[in-house]
């Protein structure tokens, strides 16, 4: 008898077991992230002809592509080398008329096709820039665009294809809110949908994500700015592995704030991170938003492989691949563009 | 006896209950902090600019036309629309239904260096006010005055003649304090 009862807590404790291992296959916990490298010292300054502030970094081909959250001159958006940050031209005149930008937001570039895609928040469009079109004519209007003015419209997407772009669309509840949700949008057409896997926990402000597309590796990765979480899903929309740090979902009231950007280099995922409060008082008891100041590197199966720490503030990132390094706008250096060299296995 | 000590517990325990409730009151954060705002005197660094429609103007010839005058002072933040439309016009249109021809309306405009030309061609247009705007780029209004704190309700006050304040609040955020800025103004003129 005394056996059969072992045996009984033996065939449980395996059952159990099999479970847990079936979930670990997506499921994956990080408690530690702590092999640093510290990159400070490795930082060097880009000096360019031109001023401009906090801006979102894209690169197509040998050209790096600069483009102003918030214009300041008359135009939004500056072209250099990424070889040797020699400045090339500008575009993206900002106004109210035709092919004007009148409130510039985000971009997107299509490497494929040499094209990059501004959104307009203020005609609520988003306008097509070939770029050849850019280089060959400084005062170049976009004509062609796609209209955002929908109750769901792609924000931070992708392209899966010519006519197909996967990414994060942004659904409006009110005049002063929203959520996101993953989805799909056909350029030829306009319509966007939902796709794919959303971690069912992720709800309301914590559906806020960046997202970027590998089809070298047939895979997406979301970062979560309000969830210690990045989800990597097949380009399906399959699920293939949940990543939690060490604060997993566990954020009450959204205080915090995890990851900002995202990219990939060879077989790596490299992630902008904060981990700390989102919103501090500056000097001045002014509340300011917090930025990263690391980058986390993961394999493409979500492990942790290291800990860039650049010891300054940075808001967004590029990366260049042909020259192995990491170009970012450092909010805190007197020189705000640089960029420092990368050297993972 | 069980029932005595029982008894003198439970009384033991509502006194507690009741003295930690009070404590609680006495230190409301508010009070302590208008304290120290009542006692200031404020003073118009130099480096100020008026803000005339799109145009930027000295401040020497208006800081001399404010003295003797009373002032409803308000610092307003200018880096996003709702502070400009929330704050500055509405708390603009609040203060001109209850000051007199007399009195004056100062807005003090926090915008730094870099977010300057983004706010004159985003944010400037939106600017319904008739209060005078003074331009401070680098919050040394603030800093001349020591009146940095996090609680935007303590950003807009009035001064009597000699630059004392007398009265602080935001009516947009706290639409009571309108009477009190009512009646302190009556007060002023007796």
């Amino acid at each position: 008898m005394k056996y059969v009862n072992l045996f009984v807590c033996l065939l449980m404790l395996l059952m159990v077991g099999c479970n847990s291992n079936n979930k670990g296959k997506t499921e994956k916990f990080q408690k530690h992230r702590d092999k640093i490298i510290n990159v400070k010292d490795k930082i060097v300054d880009i000096k360019t002809n031109v001023l401009f502030g906090s801006c979102n970094l894209n690169i197509i081909d040998d050209i790096l592509i600069v483009s102003e959250t918030k214009p300041s001159g008359d135009k939004g958006i500056r072209l250099f080398n990424k070889n040797t940050f020699k400045y090339i031209t500008s575009t993206g005149i900002i106004g109210k008329g035709p092919g004007e930008v009148t409130r510039q937001g985000g971009i997107k570039v299509d490497i494929k096709n040499r094209v990059f895609w501004v959104s307009d928040h203020g005609k609520m469009v988003m306008w097509k820039f070939p770029l050849d079109s850019v280089l060959n004519n400084e005062m170049y209007k976009p004509t062609i665009y796609l209209g955002l003015r929908k109750e769901l419209f792609i924000e931070r997407f992708d392209f899966l294809n010519d006519s197909i772009a996967l990414g994060k669309a942004v659904r409006v509840l009110s005049n002063s809110s929203f959520e996101m949700a993953m989805a799909k949008l056909n350029l030829n057409t306009n319509k966007t949908g939902v796709y794919g896997y959303e971690h069912p926990e992720a709800v309301g402000k914590k559906t806020n994500s960046t997202f970027k597309l590998s089809l070298e590796n047939n895979i997406y990765v979301n970062c979560y700015a309000f969830c210690d979480l990045m989800t990597i899903c097949d380009l399906e929309g399959n699920l293939k592995y949940n990543i939690y740090g060490p604060d997993k979902l566990n954020n009450r009231g959204n205080k915090n704030a995890y990851f900002y950007g995202i990219d990939f280099i060879n077989k790596h995922i490299i992630a902008s991170y904060i981990g700390d409060v989102d919103i501090f008082f500056n000097e001045f008891k002014r509340p300011e938003g917090n930025f990263p100041s690391k980058f986390l590197v993961f394999d493409m199966e979500g492990n942790y492989e290291e800990t860039i720490e650049t010891g300054s503030k940075f808001t967004f990132f590029c990366i260049d691949e042909d020259n192995n390094r990491i170009i970012a706008y450092f909010a805190d250096r007197e020189n705000p563009l640089g960029y420092f060299n990368l050297k993972l296995n | 006896m069980n029932k005595c000590v029982m008894y003198y517990l439970l009384v033991l325990f509502t006194l507690i209950i009741l003295t930690s409730c009070k404590y609680h009151l006495t230190n409301n954060k508010n009070n302590l902090t208008s304290d120290t705002l009542l006692t200031k005197t404020i003073s118009f660094p130099n480096c100020l600019l008026k803000l005339n429609g799109n145009q930027f103007q000295k401040t020497d010839s208006f800081i001399f036309k404010t003295e003797d005058k009373t002032k409803v002072i308000s610092i307003i933040d200018g880096n996003c629309p709702k502070c400009i439309i929330n704050q500055l016009n509405n708390i603009d249109s609040i203060f001109n239904s209850i000051l007199h021809d007399d009195d004056l309306l100062i807005f003090i405009l926090n915008v730094s260096k870099q977010d300057s030309v983004f706010f004159m061609r985003n944010l400037q247009p939106s600017i319904k006010a008739t209060g005078v705007i003074l331009w401070d780029s680098n919050y040394n209004f603030e800093r001349q005055n020591n009146l940095f704190t996090p609680n935007a309700n303590l950003r807009t006050f009035m001064v009597n003649k000699k630059n004392r304040i007398i009265q602080y609040g935001n009516p947009v955020m706290k639409p009571d304090v309108i009477f009190e800025y009512k009646e302190k103004l009556k007060s002023l003129i007796k």
